[in-house]
C-alpha cells in the first residue's frame, strides 16, 4: 500500500517540476526576445531622429525664405543670400524679430534649431555690415534627452558686393 | 478496495490536468501569434509611411516634380478638407501627408496609381510649391464656349511652354464645346468626371447632369487671362453655389482639382499666409537697401519697393480699395511698371541690387 502511494505521488511531482522548467524557459525565451525588440526599437527611434535631422536640414535649405531668387545669384549656387538672412533674423520693423517664430514654422520644424555662419573668409576679412552668423530658427524645449546637431556646407551670397561665401548651417533636433 | 480507488483517482486527475495546462499553452501561444502578427502589420506601414514621407518630402521641395504613387491601395483618401493627411484604403496608420495639397476628398484607382506633381507659386517672386494629387480614374472634362474660351480650354489641357495640366497617358482630359457635353457625360457614366467649364461670365450656369462634380472658371483677358485673377464657382446641384477666386495660374489648376470650395480655400489661406512672410521678409530687406546699396540712385527703386510690398502686406490683412485679396495682388504684383515685377526690371536695368 505504501509503496503505491509513493509512485503516485512522485510521478505527479515530476509533471509538475517538468512543466515548471518549462514555462521558465518559455519565460526565458520570452525575455530575450523582448530585450533583443526593445534594443531594435532603440535603434530605429535613434535612426528615426537622425533622419529627421537630415530633413529638416534639406527643408531649411530650400527654402524661399532664404534662398536666393533665381536669376540673383550667378556664380554662387544654391546660395542663401545674405540681406534674407539679416530680415529673417533680426527683424525690426513690424515683423516680429524672429520671423521663424510663428506656429506655421512649428509645425513645419518641430523642437529645434537652424542656424548659419560663414566660415571662410573669417570674420576679420568680411566687410563691417556683415553678420556671420544668424540664428533663423530656435525653439527648444525645457527638458530633452538628446540634441542632435547636424551640418551641411552651404554658400551665401552678397547681393550688394556680388561676393559668394561659403558657411556651414547647423540644424538640431531636440529629443 | 481501498488501493484500486486510490489508483482509479490518480487516473482521472491527470487528464483534467493536462487538459487545463494544455489549454493555458495554446491560448498563450496564440494570443503571441496574434499580437506580433499586428505589430509586424503596424510595422509594415510604418515602414511604407516612411518611405513616401522621404520621396514626397523631397520632391515638394523641387519645382516641377511629377511623381506616380503606385501604392498597396486602391483607395487615397482625404481626412479633411483642411489637414494635410491622405489615408491609403482608410488605414489610419498607412498615410501620406502633404503640405496645401489640392486633391479630391476620396480618389480610386483600379491601377493603384495615383498621381502627385509640384508646381511653385510665384508672386512674383516663389512663395511656396503647390502640390496636386490626382487619379487618373478621374476624367477632366474641358468645357468650352467660345473661340476665347476654347483657347484657354486648350491651353490648360496642355502646352509645351506654359503650366497645364499633364499629359495624357498621366490625367485623362477631354476638350469639347459646351454642346456635346451631355453627350460625353452619358457615355462617360460609369466613370467619375469632373466638369470644368471655361467662361466669361459664370452667371446661371447649371450643374450637368451626370457630372460627379463640376466648377466654372471665368476669366477675363483685362484681369491677366489664366496667369491673372478670376472667380472660381463650385457648381452644386439646386444651384447652391459657392464662389471664391483664384489668382494665378498655378492656383486656378488648384481650383480644378480641389474637391470643393473649402479645400481650395484652405489651402489659399496657408499660401496667403505664407505669402504675408515672405512680403515682410522681402520688405525689410528693401528697407536695409534703402542704406546699404551702394549703386547710386537705387535708393530711390528699394523706397519704391518697399512701399509696394507693404500695399501687398496691407491686400491680405485689409484689402480696403480693392473687390478681392486677388485683385489687390494682382495689381500691386503684376499690372504695370509701378508694380513689384516692373520695379524689379528697372533695378536690373539700373544695375542695382534686385529688388528679388
Amino acid at each position: 500500500m505504501c509503496i503505491k502511494m509513493k509512485k503516485s505521488q512522485l510521478k505527479q511531482t515530476e509533471t509538475i517540476s517538468i512543466l515548471f522548467i518549462f514555462f521558465i524557459l518559455i519565460f526565458v525565451v520570452f525575455f530575450i526576445y523582448s530585450k533583443n525588440k526593445a534594443d531594435n526599437i532603440q535603434n530605429e527611434i535613434r535612426e528615426k531622429e537622425l533622419r529627421r535631422a537630415v530633413e529638416l536640414s534639406s527643408k531649411a535649405h530650400l527654402l524661399p525664405e532664404i534662398q536666393c531668387s533665381e536669376s540673383q545669384c550667378i556664380g554662387c549656387s544654391g546660395a542663401m543670400e545674405m540681406l534674407k538672412l539679416d530680415a529673417v533674423s533680426n527683424c525690426s520693423n513690424s515683423c516680429s524679430e524672429l520671423i521663424f517664430d510663428s506656429v506655421h514654422y512649428f509645425q513645419e520644424f518641430g523642437m529645434g534649431s537652424i542656424k548659419i555662419e560663414i566660415t571662410y573668409p573669417n570674420k576679420t576679412n568680411l566687410p563691417d555690415y556683415v553678420n556671420h552668423n544668424w540664428t533663423i530658427y530656435d525653439r527648444k524645449p525645457l527638458i530633452y534627452n538628446q540634441f542632435i546637431p547636424h551640418y551641411i556646407p552651404v554658400n551665401i551670397f552678397n547681393p550688394i558686393s556680388n561676393d559668394c561665401y561659403f558657411g556651414v548651417m547647423e540644424v538640431a533636433v531636440y529629443s | 478496495m481501498l488501493r484500486s480507488k486510490k489508483s482509479a483517482i490518480e487516473v482521472q486527475f491527470n487528464w483534467i490536468f493536462v487538459l487545463i495546462v494544455g489549454g493555458v499553452l495554446l491560448f498563450f501561444v496564440f494570443s503571441v501569434i496574434r499580437s506580433q502578427t499586428e505589430t509586424a502589420q503596424y510595422e509594415i506601414d510604418v515602414t511604407i509611411r516612411n518611405y513616401f514621407d522621404t520621396i514626397l518630402q523631397r520632391a515638394t521641395q523641387a519645382r516641377g516634380s511629377l511623381i506616380d504613387l503606385h501604392l498597396r491601395g486602391s483607395t487615397l483618401t482625404s481626412s479633411d478638407s483642411c489637414v494635410d493627411t491622405f489615408y491609403i484604403n482608410e488605414n489610419r496608420n498607412l498615410r501620406i501627408e502633404l503640405s496645401s495639397a489640392f486633391s479630391p476628398k476620396e480618389m480610386g484607382s483600379v491601377s493603384g496609381t495615383f498621381f502627385v506633381w509640384v508646381v511653385p507659386w510665384d508672386l512674383p517672386f516663389r512663395i511656396k510649391n503647390f502640390v496636386y494629387i490626382t487619379s487618373p480614374d478621374i476624367v477632366y472634362l474641358l468645357v468650352y464656349e467660345d473661340n476665347d474660351t476654347e483657347d484657354y480650354a486648350v491651353e490648360i489641357n496642355y502646352s509645351r511652354n506654359r503650366l497645364s495640366l499633364p499629359r495624357d497617358d498621366k490625367i485623362t482630359k477631354i476638350v469639347l464645346h459646351n454642346g456635346s457635353l451631355q453627350g460625353e457625360l452619358q457615355k462617360l457614366n460609369h466613370l467619375t468626371t469632373r466638369v470644368v467649364f471655361f467662361k466669361t461670365n459664370c452667371n446661371g450656369v447649371p450643374m450637368p447632369n451626370n457630372a460627379n462634380t463640376a466648377i466654372c472658371l471665368e476669366i477675363d483677358s483685362d484681369k491677366g487671362g489664366l496667369d491673372g485673377w478670376g472667380k472660381v464657382k463650385y457648381l452644386e446641384p439646386d444651384n447652391l453655389n459657392k464662389e471664391t477666386y483664384f489668382l494665378g495660374r498655378p492656383s486656378l489648376i488648384g481650383a480644378i482639382i480641389s474637391e470643393d470650395i473649402t479645400q481650395f480655400d484652405c489651402s489659399m489661406q496657408k499660401a496667403y499666409i505664407k505669402a504675408e512672410q515672405l512680403f515682410n521678409i522681402y520688405k525689410e530687406r528693401s528697407s536695409n537697401l534703402t542704406i546699404s546699396d551702394p549703386t547710386p540712385n537705387c535708393n530711390n527703386i528699394h523706397a519704391r519697393a518697399e512701399n509696394r510690398l507693404e500695399d501687398m502686406i496691407n491686400c491680405i490683412n485689409n484689402n480696403d480699395n480693392y473687390e478681392t485679396i486677388e485683385e489687390c495682388l494682382y495689381d500691386a504684383t503684376f499690372s504695370g511698371a509701378g508694380s513689384l515685377s516692373g520695379i524689379n526690371q528697372e533695378s536690373k536695368l539700373r544695375s542695382c541690387v534686385y529688388v528679388y
